[in-house]
């Protein structure tokens, strides 16, 4: 009987009857529903047991309520009488008028309550959220050593309120989103109007109302669902945990998604240099910047090359190294049982199973394996001649500059090309990574993001802040980026 | 309501898809300069390769004049002049291809077999093809900068004062192998007919004909692009003795900059060839997409076949060119400039009414 009902009727009990059956209680101790006399009429209010604050509840709507006087509401049409609650006893600010029994529950679950009243047709749904959450904290993967240490939480109201802090702008819009098949999320867009490019909001807009997935939780899975090309080791979209950060898209013209439990905010559209820059960038003077973005390059080519160029060197290009370090080289690897490619790949398999294994492992323990596995393995590896020792150096400083890459998905799809880089050094030499890179480049080059090239104002050309590889002045950073408004 | 793109903006971009493509002729004409002057310039007239080399300017240049003129509207020939171009790109691809798989087997890859080498060469060049038309373009548009400057950088670091004698005799092994070697140079300009075709991301842009550059906006980047071909050519003359080059029996050691000193200073000369191969393959890359536009212009049902056919055609013929030998290649480019005189004497023809 209620499975058919799409919108509530005007009998409460019958109302009452349909939420305990979608809700299935009383078999779920979740459910909230309490029945109560209102002046002349009778009310409930459905809630979800530890997702709302329960003394709001208590002090806004039932004491207010409960304390009409009995022959409060008698001349008013029974239609109108949750409006008249709304008008004389209800103080919450955030308050909403529904009919349609699949919004009052999808909102009730987010932790909202539904007041419903006897005759009524309607529900005023009123935002009582008030479960536990963590506090600001400081962030973990994009530490700085100057600038700001506050990162996004897993409430999603909390952190619209931090990037609101920063961008106080009455620009800033909020767009609330509900994303997902079954398991609904709440997504959040925030943009700033007359900066964004209105076509980028809509086809964003879109995108996420048009998941069907059914658990789409956090920013990730989210993430997945706008990206264009899902075969691309590239990400699409960039990730911040910090409200300055996320700002700073925001003025730059990009759009934010804030998903309710992820303590990360998505930009988009977005570039490859957004996710080579970090942070404190901008919070040291232009040369430092530059220095450390420099520093940050070499150690991403380092990282992606190094492996395979030593390899390619020594299997076909002997000639570029000095008689002697080329005897050294052999001598040290012909104690090594197992070929040189197989060695090299090994000890990178290896030096990734202690980098997610510290990070797996709790806290402390967590540094301790990183010693135990780098020194003393290593160490045991090379008296054992099972790798030589120059590898070791190779593999150890190629995993060092690994660090360098300031995205962490960047991180694991560069992982990812420094091994292909690996086989092509093994196979053919420096001109097979020659050809690995230029098809990784042509596809980086056709990659898009949200529509807009993810190698823009490199290539193609556009007109847009200067602030790619180098950190030149921030007079000179006037521009916004080639995706914002073009009038703004 | 979506926005619409401001004029300027359309215009500014229109402007950029067509630097693109005038930077991606421009590194093919070097290329496509380098190769064929060592192919055939030097054979002919040893060191003075680079000064027949300079015909290939102005032939450059003036195709990319006649390119332009012909890029908006469809024109009297049109049909005609896209099977020309279709034909003459994909005959450049594969020389390209001839061209890089020979530098690299008898430089960087001397052990491997040629079969590898061109097999390799193709297979990934094909990739690159299929990660769309725009890719190939954008990135050598990304590497304009250090493609030319990390040439022209590591082949003047060989350089010393007693190469000057590389330069002489001037007119090489005479003035009528200077001038048939400069005729042979017309070829070298085959890439510039890259430019008669719109670039792909223009496709379905309105205003396209209204935004697009002058015909100098394509003339000197073309040309630059043939200097630094001609200045390869060059640095080569000055790297090797009159007697040396003479010496150098095939195409692919005839590319070579030589300039280590020591055998294990030979890290410059390495990026040095790199940079050369990649070059090259570009301009085989560049070749096959523009064969396949052209074609795709010639029969628009062919959509994306055409440029799995102009990739088929091109594996069989260097398919046959590894078994036949790739020298083969390298004796009939000079006929690649007989499509550009054609396609010349096509524009020349009087331009329909719009």
């Amino acid at each position: 009987m209620c499975g058919e009902a799409i919108t509530l009727s005007a009998v409460l009990e019958r109302n009452l009857q349909c939420f305990r059956e979608r809700l299935c209680a009383p078999d779920n101790a979740d459910v909230l529903l309490r029945r109560f006399r209102s002046g002349a009429f009778e009310s409930a209010l459905l809630a979800i047991d530890g997702m709302t604050d329960a003394r709001r509840i208590d002090e806004n709507i039932l004491k207010p309520c409960m304390d009409l006087p009995a022959s409060a509401g008698e001349e008013v049409e029974p239609a109108q009488r949750v409006a008249f609650l709304m008008a004389h006893a209800v103080s919450i600010l955030p308050m909403k008028l529904k009919d349609n029994i699949d919004e009052i529950l999808s909102d009730v679950l987010s932790g909202q309550c539904a007041l419903l009243c006897e005759g009524c047709s309607m529900a005023c749904v009123m935002d009582t959220r008030g479960f536990e959450k963590r506090a600001v904290g400081r962030p973990e993967t994009e530490k700085v050593v100057l600038g700001p240490h506050e990162s996004f939480g897993e409430s999603i109201r909390t952190n619209i309120t931090l990037v609101r802090r920063i961008v106080q702008r009455e620009e800033l819009v909020t767009e609330f989103l509900t994303v997902g098949g079954r398991m609904k999320t709440r997504c959040a867009l925030l943009y700033l109007r007359g900066t964004a490019d209105e076509t980028l909001i809509a086809r964003i807009r879109r995108r996420l109302t048009a998941i069907d997935y059914d658990f789409a939780l956090t920013t990730g899975e989210v993430e997945q669902f706008i990206e264009e090309h899902p075969l691309s080791l590239i990400p699409q979209c960039v990730r911040t945990e910090r409200p300055d950060r996320a700002a700073s898209f925001l003025a730059e013209g990009q759009i934010l998604v804030l998903t309710d439990g992820s303590p990360e905010a998505l930009g988009a559209p977005s570039t490859i240099w957004h996710q080579l820059h970090t942070p404190d960038d901008a919070s040291v003077r232009w040369q430092y910047g530059t220095f450390l973005r420099l520093v940050r390059l070499l150690g991403i080519a380092i990282h992606v090359l190094l492996p395979g160029v030593y390899l390619a060197l020594l299997r076909f290009h002997q000639e570029l190294f000095s008689p002697m370090m080329l005897a050294s080289v052999y001598e040290s690897g012909s104690r090594v049982p197992i070929p040189i490619y197989l060695e090299a790949l090994l000890m990178m398999l290896a030096f990734n199973l202690i980098s997610e294994a510290s990070l797996r492992a709790p806290g402390s323990m967590g540094n301790a394996l990183g010693i135990v596995s780098g020194l003393i393995l290593g160490q045991s590896a090379v008296s054992a001649d099972i790798v030589s020792p120059l590898l070791l150096i190779v593999v150890a400083v190629s995993g060092l500059g690994g660090f360098c890459v300031p995205e962490y998905a960047l991180s694991i799809g560069l992982k990812i090309v420094q091994l292909i880089v690996l086989t092509a050094g093994a196979l053919g030499g420096l001109y097979l990574i020659a050809l690995v890179l230029l098809v990784l480049g042509c596809a980086l080059c056709c990659t898009q993001s949200v529509g807009s090239p993810l190698t823009a104002p490199v290539t193609p050309p556009r007109r847009a802040n200067p602030d790619i590889l180098l950190r030149l002045p921030l007079r000179w950073q006037k521009a916004r980026a080639f995706f914002a408004k073009h009038d703004s | 309501m979506p926005n619409m793109i401001p004029e300027t903006v359309l215009f500014a971009r229109i402007r950029a898809a067509y630097r693109v493509r005038a930077v991606s002729a421009a590194v093919c004409v070097g290329a496509s300069v380098f190769a064929l002057g060592a192919g055939v310039g030097i054979p002919l007239c040893l060191n003075a390769a680079y000064l027949a080399a300079l015909a290939a300017l102005p032939a450059a240049g003036l195709t990319a004049l006649l390119a332009r003129r012909v890029l908006v509207g469809a024109g009297r020939f049109a049909r005609a002049r896209h099977a020309l171009i279709g034909l003459t790109l994909l005959a450049l691809a594969l020389f390209a291809f001839a061209a890089t798989v020979s530098l690299v087997h008898q430089t960087l890859l001397p052990l491997a077999r040629i079969s590898f080498v061109a097999q390799v060469s193709f297979l990934f060049a094909g990739l690159c093809c299929a990660t769309g038309a725009q890719g190939a373009p954008r990135m050598t548009f990304a590497l304009r900068g250090v493609l030319p400057v990390g040439l022209a950088a590591l082949s003047l670091s060989t350089l010393s004062f007693e190469t000057a004698a590389g330069l002489f005799p001037l007119l090489g092994t005479g003035a009528r192998n200077l001038g048939l070697s400069a005729l042979c140079m017309i070829a070298a300009a085959a890439p510039a007919l890259l430019i008669a075709l719109p670039p792909p991301e223009l496709k379905d842009v309105p205003q396209r004909e209204r935004a697009t550059p002058g015909a100098w906006f394509f003339v000197w980047r073309v040309m630059l692009g043939a200097a630094l071909g001609v200045g390869l050519l060059m640095v080569l003359s000055l790297c090797s003795t009159y007697e040396g080059l003479a010496a150098q029996q095939t195409w692919g050691r005839r590319m070579l900059i030589f300039c280590q000193r020591e055998p294990h200073e030979g890290l410059g000369e390495t990026i040095l060839t790199l940079l050369q191969a990649l070059s090259l393959l570009l301009c085989a890359i560049h070749g096959l997409l523009g064969a396949a536009q052209a074609w795709q212009a010639v029969w628009p049902r062919l959509g994306r076949g055409a440029l799995g056919g102009c990739l088929l055609v091109c594996a069989l013929l260097l398919t046959a060119l590894v078994v036949a030998g790739v020298g083969i290649a390298r004796r009939v480019a000079p006929l690649l400039g007989v499509p550009v005189l054609l396609f010349g004497v096509l524009c020349l023809g009087r331009r329909k009414k719009p």
